[in-house]
C-alpha cells in the first residue's frame, strides 16, 4: 500500500508518492522556453526562484503543455526541484494493487498509473521519452 | 550539526576572551574577534544564543571589566552544556591522535587563561554531506585566511627572527587553525597545524634556530598546507602531502647546518606537491564555464555592521508601508464624501422623477450648486493626499534602492582576499619555472562582488601564469638586460566609475607584435597584406583568440593558446572586457575592466511572440529597425553588414503580420558583431539574475532567467550562444538537436577502457546520462579489438591495467587515432608530468585524474570533440 496523491490529465489517472512531493500549488503564469527538453512545458515563478514543469504527456511523445491555474506539485529529488504539471488533483489517498491484474486503482477503481520522480527527472534531463503506456488521443 | 556549530561559537569565544585579557593584543584584533564571535553565534541559527553574544559584546564595549567576566562564564557554560565531561573527551582525542597529548608550556600568553585543549568532534555520524560541505567551506575560508596572516607575519621581518608578539601570534593562528580543522573532521589537518604549532613553539623558546631557510621552509609548508586544505574533503582524504609537511615540520630547526640540507631535501617534496595542485587546477579552469547556476553554494562572511544597515532598511519599510497605509484610510473617509454627495443627487433625481411635475431650473441650479460645493471641499484634500501617496512612493523607492545597495554590500567582498588566494599559487608557479618572482599587489581594499571575485580567481592565475612564463626572463638574461634578477608582477585593484579595474602586469620581456603578426601568418590565419596592415595594437588583441601563444613550444604552465581565450570568455561573461597592452623588453599589461556587481544587471529587455525576453546589455552596441523580409544579414549605424540571428525563427514564434519594420538589437561578444530580430524593443531595465534550474542547465541558449514586476519569468539570452549561430564555426549544441540529429550513432559511441569494473560501471553510467553510447573494454587487447570492428567518437582509457596497459594501447592505436581523428582521454591516478607527456605524445588529447566526475568528465570529452 502506498500513499499517494491521484491526480488526473484528461483520462488519464496518475499517482506519486507522498514521500516525493513537498508541495501541491497553482501555477502562475507559464512562460514557454524554447529548445527546451521535451518533457519540460515551461518556467514559472514559484516564490521568486524558477521552477521547470515537468508535464507528463511531454515525456510520452506529445507536446508539454501547462497552463495558469492548473495544480502542480512541486517534487524534490536528490535536491533538485521541479514542478509537475498535475492537472486537477483527485484525492489523497492509499493505492491498492488490484489482487487479479497486480496494476494500481485507486479508490473509485480506476486504473492509476505510479508514476516514478527519480525516473522522471533523468527522462527529462536527458530529453528521453518514458515507456509505458500511450497516452489517451484528446484531453476533455 | 548544531553541536559542531556550537563548538565553533566556543573556540571563537575562547579566542576572544584570550584577545581581550591579553594585553598586547590590539583594539582592531579584539574588535575583529568579537566580531567573529557574533557570525559563529549567527551560524548556529538560534535567537536566544545570537541574542545572547549580543549583548556580551555590547557590554564588552560598555564596560570592558564586567563585560569579560560575562564572557568568561559564558565560555563555561557553553562547555558545560557540549561536554559535561571535558576529561573524557580530551582523553579519546588523545588517544585519537597521539601528538596532540605533547605538554604545552604554560608560558604562553603570559595574561591569558590556560588553554582548555578544545576537541574536535569525534563522532562522524552526526554530519550529513551538505552540513559536511557547509562546514568545510567556513573551514576553508577561515584558514585560507589564518595561513594567509601566518605567512605575512613570518615575511615581515625581511627574514630576522619574529620577536616574542609576532610568535605569541603564530601560535594563536595555529592553534585555532588545529581546533578549527578537529571540528570539521579534518584530523590529518589537525595534526599537521598542531606540529606547526609544536616548531613555532620551539622557535620561540629557543629549542630550535631560526635562520632564512628555516623561515622559507615554514612558508612553504604553509604554503603546502594551504593546498592540502583546499583538497581536503573528509578524514580519509587530505593525505596528499600532509605526511612529508609533518616529516619536515619535525625537522625545522634541527640544527644550523644540517637543517638546510634537509630542506633542500624535502622542497622537491612539496614542489611535486604543488606541481600536481597546479596541474588540477589548469586542467580545470580551462574547461570550466562561469558556473551561473548555482551547483554548489560557497559561504559568504558578512560584517555584522552590514546586516544591521539591512535591519535598518527593513524598519524603513515597515514605516513606509504603515504611513501608506494611513493615507488609504485617509482617502476612503474622502470617497465616502463623496459618495454621500452622490447619494443626496441621486435621492433628488428620484424625488423628481417620482413627481413627474417638470423641474424648475433655479431647483436643478441649487442642488448642483451643492453638490459642487461638497465636491470642492473634498477635491483639495484628495489632491493633497495623492501628492502625499506619490512622496510616500519615492519614499518607498529610496528605501527600495537603499535595500538594494545594502544587499550588493554583503556580497561585496574586497580585492585582498582575491589576492591571499594567489600569493601561493605564484610561489608555485614561479618554483616550477626556477625564475625569481615577486608578486606585488595594490589596491586590496578595493570591494567588488563576491560572485565576481570567485569567478576571477582562475583567469588570474592564468595571467600570473603566462606572465611567469611568457614575460619574466630567467634571472640571467635579465640581469644581461640591466633588470633585477628578481622580475616582478604586479596585481592592482581600483574603482573607475562604476566598474572595478584589475591590472595585471610583469616587468618581463613584453610581447613582440612582429612575431605575432609573423606566427599569424604561418598558421595561416592572416594572409601577408593582413599582417602588413593590421596595427600594433589590433595585432596585440588578438593573442585573446583561441589558439595563440607567443611561445613556440607548449609547457606544462603556458603556451597552449587555450588560457587567455578563456580569460577573455570569463571576463565577458561577467559583463566586462579585457585588453592587453606591451612594450617590448619592458613588460605586458592586462586590464581588465568588470562591473561591481553580477546579481542585478543592466539588460536589453525585447519582445517577440508575446513574451519578453532579455539580454544583458553590456553587449548591446544599437538598436535600429529594418525592413522586411528578413535577410541574412542587417546593417548597423555606419552601413556594415551584421550577420542577423533572427529569434523568429530560433525561438519558434511567427513574424507578426502586421508588423511593417523589423525591430534590431545590435550586439558584440568577444570582438564578433550580429543582429537579432524582434517584434519590439521594451529598452533597458535593471534585472535581477536567477538560474533556471538543473533541468534546463544543459541549454547555452540562456544566460538564466528574471521575474518581471508583474510576477512572470522572462528569459535571458546568452549573447555567446547567439555568436556561435551567427559564426557557425563548432556548432551550437541546442537540447532539441541532439535527438535530431541523431543520424550517425558513431557520433555518440565512446569506448571506455578501464580494469575496474566499478570505474568501468561509473564511467559508463555519466557517459549515459550525458547521452552518449558506451562500449566497455576491460584491457588494452580488448580494447584494440573494439577499435577495429567499430568506430568511436571518442576514448576514455585508464593508464595502469594488466596485461596490455594504457600505453601500450595508445601506441598500438596511435596510427588509427591519427587517422580517425579520434579524441582519447586519458584517466589515471598517476597525475605525473611524465606520464602527462608520454600520453600526450602517443595522441592523447586531454589528462584527467581519478576519480573523475561527471561534469568534468563529459566537459573534457566535449572540448577534446571541439577541437579534433
Amino acid at each position: 500500500m502506498k500513499n499517494v496523491i491521484v491526480f488526473s490529465i484528461g483520462a488519464n489517472v496518475y499517482a506519486v508518492e507522498l514521500g516525493w512531493i513537498r508541495e501541491v500549488f497553482t501555477l502562475a503564469h507559464v512562460t514557454p522556453v524554447p529548445h527546451s527538453p521535451s518533457a519540460i512545458a515551461g518556467v514559472v515563478n514559484f516564490r521568486g526562484s524558477i521552477l521547470s514543469i515537468l508535464d507528463i504527456r511531454g515525456l510520452h511523445g506529445n507536446q508539454a503543455v501547462a497552463t495558469q491555474g492548473e495544480s502542480a506539485l512541486l517534487l524534490e529529488v536528490d535536491r533538485c526541484q521541479a514542478a509537475l504539471r498535475a492537472g486537477t488533483i483527485d484525492e489523497v489517498s492509499s493505492l491498492i494493487a488490484d489482487p487479479i491484474s497486480g496494476e494500481f486503482v485507486d479508490s473509485r477503481h480506476r486504473p492509476v498509473t505510479l508514476l516514478d520522480p527519480p525516473e522522471l527527472f533523468d527522462a527529462a534531463m536527458n530529453n528521453r521519452s518514458l515507456p509505458g503506456q500511450p497516452m489517451a488521443s484528446h484531453e476533455e | 550539526m548544531k553541536n559542531s556549530l556550537l563548538d565553533i561559537v566556543l573556540t571563537q569565544a575562547r579566542q576572544a576572551l584570550a584577545a581581550l585579557q591579553s594585553e598586547n593584543g590590539s583594539d582592531a584584533d579584539r574588535e575583529r574577534q568579537l566580531d567573529d564571535l557574533f557570525g559563529a553565534a549567527q551560524l548556529v541559527g538560534d535567537d536566544r544564543l545570537e541574542e545572547e553574544v549580543r549583548a556580551l559584546a555590547g557590554m564588552i564595549v560598555a564596560m570592558p571589566h564586567d563585560g569579560v567576566a560575562a564572557l568568561e562564564q559564558f565560555v563555561e557554560s557553553l562547555q558545560c552544556q557540549l561536554r559535561p565531561d571535558d576529561n573524557r573527551a580530551v582523553a579519546e582525542f588523545a588517544e585519537d591522535s597521539p601528538t596532540v597529548s605533547t605538554p604545552r608550556a604554560p608560558t604562553i600568553g603570559d595574561s591569558s587563561p590556560t588553554r582548555v585543549h578544545r576537541p574536535g568532534r569525534r563522532n562522524r555520524s552526526s554530519f550529513d554531506t551538505g552540513e559536511h560541505l557547509t562546514l568545510l567551506n567556513i573551514f576553508r575560508e577561515e584558514a585560507r585566511e589564518g595561513l594567509e596572516r601566518i605567512t605575512a607575519i613570518l615575511i615581515a621581518n625581511t627574514g630576522a627572527k619574529p620577536d616574542d608578539d609576532q610568535l605569541n601570534e603564530l601560535m594563536r593562528l595555529t592553534h585555532g587553525l588545529k581546533g578549527a580543522a578537529g571540528t570539521v573532521d579534518l584530523p590529518q589537518i589537525a595534526s599537521l597545524a598542531h606540529d606547526y604549532e609544536s616548531a613555532i613553539e620551539r622557535i620561540r623558546v629557543g629549542q630550535s634556530y631560526w635562520s632564512l631557510t628555516v623561515r622559507d621552509d615554514l612558508v612553504e609548508i604553509a604554503d603546502g598546507m594551504h593546498l592540502s586544505i583546499a583538497n581536503a574533503s573528509g578524514p580519509e582524504q587530505a593525505a596528499s602531502g600532509v605526511a612529508g609537511l609533518r616529516e619536515r615540520l619535525g625537522n625545522i630547526g634541527t640544527s644550523p647546518i644540517e637543517n638546510s640540507a634537509a630542506a633542500e631535501m624535502q622542497t622537491d617534496e612539496v614542489a611535486a606537491l604543488q606541481v600536481t595542485e597546479t596541474h588540477k587546477e589548469q586542467t580545470y579552469s580551462e574547461r570550466r564555464r562561469p558556473d551561473r547556476r548555482g551547483a554548489d553554494s560557497p559561504m559568504l562572511r558578512v560584517d555584522p555592521g552590514r546586516i544591521d544597515r539591512l535591519m535598518n532598511c527593513v524598519g524603513e519599510l515597515v514605516f513606509d508601508r504603515s504611513r501608506i497605509e494611513k493615507r488609504a484610510g485617509k482617502l476612503s473617509s474622502e470617497v465616502s464624501l463623496i459618495r454621500e454627495a452622490m447619494e443626496t443627487l441621486a435621492a433628488q433625481r428620484a424625488g423628481w422623477v417620482g413627481s413627474g411635475a417638470p423641474v424648475r431650473l433655479d431647483q436643478l441650479g441649487s442642488a448642483l450648486a451643492e453638490l459642487e460645493g461638497r465636491l470642492s471641499t473634498v477635491m483639495p484634500a484628495l489632491e493633497a493626499e495623492i501628492s502625499r501617496l506619490s512622496e510616500d512612493a519615492s519614499l518607498l523607492k529610496r528605501t527600495e534602492f537603499a535595500l538594494q545597495d545594502g544587499l550588493t554590500a554583503v556580497r561585496m567582498q574586497s580585492a585582498r582576499s582575491l589576492f591571499s588566494r594567489l600569493t601561493p599559487q605564484l610561489r608555485a608557479i614561479a618554483r616550477q619555472t626556477n625564475k625569481q618572482v615577486r608578486l606585488v599587489t595594490a589596491g586590496g581594499e578595493t570591494e567588488f562582488d563576491k560572485t565576481v571575485a570567485d569567478q576571477l580567481v582562475d583567469p588570474l592565475i592564468q595571467l600570473l601564469r603566462n606572465a611567469v612564463a611568457h614575460g619574466i626572463e630567467s634571472p640571467s638574461v635579465r640581469e644581461a638586460n640591466g633588470k633585477s634578477a628578481e622580475g616582478r608582477i604586479m596585481v592592482t585593484a581600483r574603482h573607475e566609475s562604476n566598474v572595478v579595474v584589475i591590472e595585471v602586469s610583469d616587468d618581463g620581456a613584453g610581447i613582440r607584435t612582429e612575431d605575432l603578426r609573423k606566427r599569424f601568418v604561418e598558421d595561416g590565419r592572416w594572409s601577408a597584406e593582413q599582417a602588413a596592415q593590421a596595427s600594433d595594437e589590433r595585432t596585440l588583441q588578438m593573442i585573446f583568440d583561441a589558439g595563440t601563444s607567443s611561445k613556440a613550444t607548449t609547457d606544462q604552465l603556458a603556451g597552449r593558446g587555450v588560457g587567455l581565450s578563456t580569460v577573455r570568455e570569463t571576463v565577458t561573461r561577467l559583463g566586462g572586457e579585457v585588453l592587453v597592452s606591451s612594450q617590448p623588453g619592458q613588460g605586458t599589461r592586462f586590464t581588465m575592466r568588470l562591473p561591481l556587481t553580477t546579481a542585478v544587471a543592466n539588460a536589453m529587455l525585447f519582445k517577440i511572440g508575446g513574451h519578453v525576453f532579455a539580454i544583458s546589455n553590456v553587449h548591446v552596441l544599437d538598436q535600429s529597425e529594418i525592413a522586411l523580409p528578413l535577410h541574412e544579414t542587417a546593417p548597423d549605424a555606419e552601413g556594415r553588414d551584421l550577420p542577423l540571428v533572427p529569434l523568429h525563427d530560433l525561438l519558434g514564434f511567427p513574424i507578426p503580420e502586421n508588423l511593417r519594420r523589423c525591430p534590431v538589437v545590435l550586439l558584440e561578444f568577444m570582438g564578433k558583431r550580429l543582429a537579432i530580430s524582434c517584434d519590439r524593443i521594451i529598452g533597458p531595465r535593471e534585472i535581477v539574475i536567477k538560474n533556471l534550474g538543473p533541468m534546463l542547465a544543459g541549454i547555452s541558449l540562456y544566460a538564466g532567467g528574471t521575474i518581471s514586476p508583474s510576477g512572470k519569468v522572462q528569459l535571458i539570452l546568452d549573447p555567446a550562444a547567439l555568436v556561435n549561430i551567427a559564426y557557425p564555426g563548432p556548432p551550437v549544441k541546442l537540447a532539441n538537436a541532439a535527438s535530431e540529429s541523431a543520424a550517425s550513432a558513431v557520433a555518440r559511441r565512446i569506448l571506455v577502457v578501464d580494469d575496474s569494473k566499478a570505474i568501468r560501471e561509473a564511467m559508463r553510467r555519466m557517459l549515459l546520462k550525458a547521452g552518449y553510447d558506451v562500449v566497455t573494454a576491460s584491457d588494452g587487447a580488448s580494447a584494440w579489438q573494439s577499435l577495429q570492428e567499430q568506430s568511436f567518437a571518442a576514448m576514455v582509457t585508464d593508464l595502469e591495467m594488466p596485461g596490455e596497459d594504457g600505453f601500450t594501447l595508445l601506441s598500438r592505436a596511435s596510427n588509427h587515432i591519427r587517422q580517425t581523428e579520434m579524441p582519447v582521454l586519458v584517466i589515471s591516478s598517476k597525475d605525473t608530468s611524465e606520464n602527462r607527456k608520454r600520453a600526450q605524445a602517443l595522441g592523447a588529447s586531454d589528462f584527467l585524474t581519478k576519480p573523475v566526475r561527471q561534469q568534468l568528465l563529459i566537459d573534457a570529452l566535449r572540448a577534446a570533440q571541439r577541437t579534433t
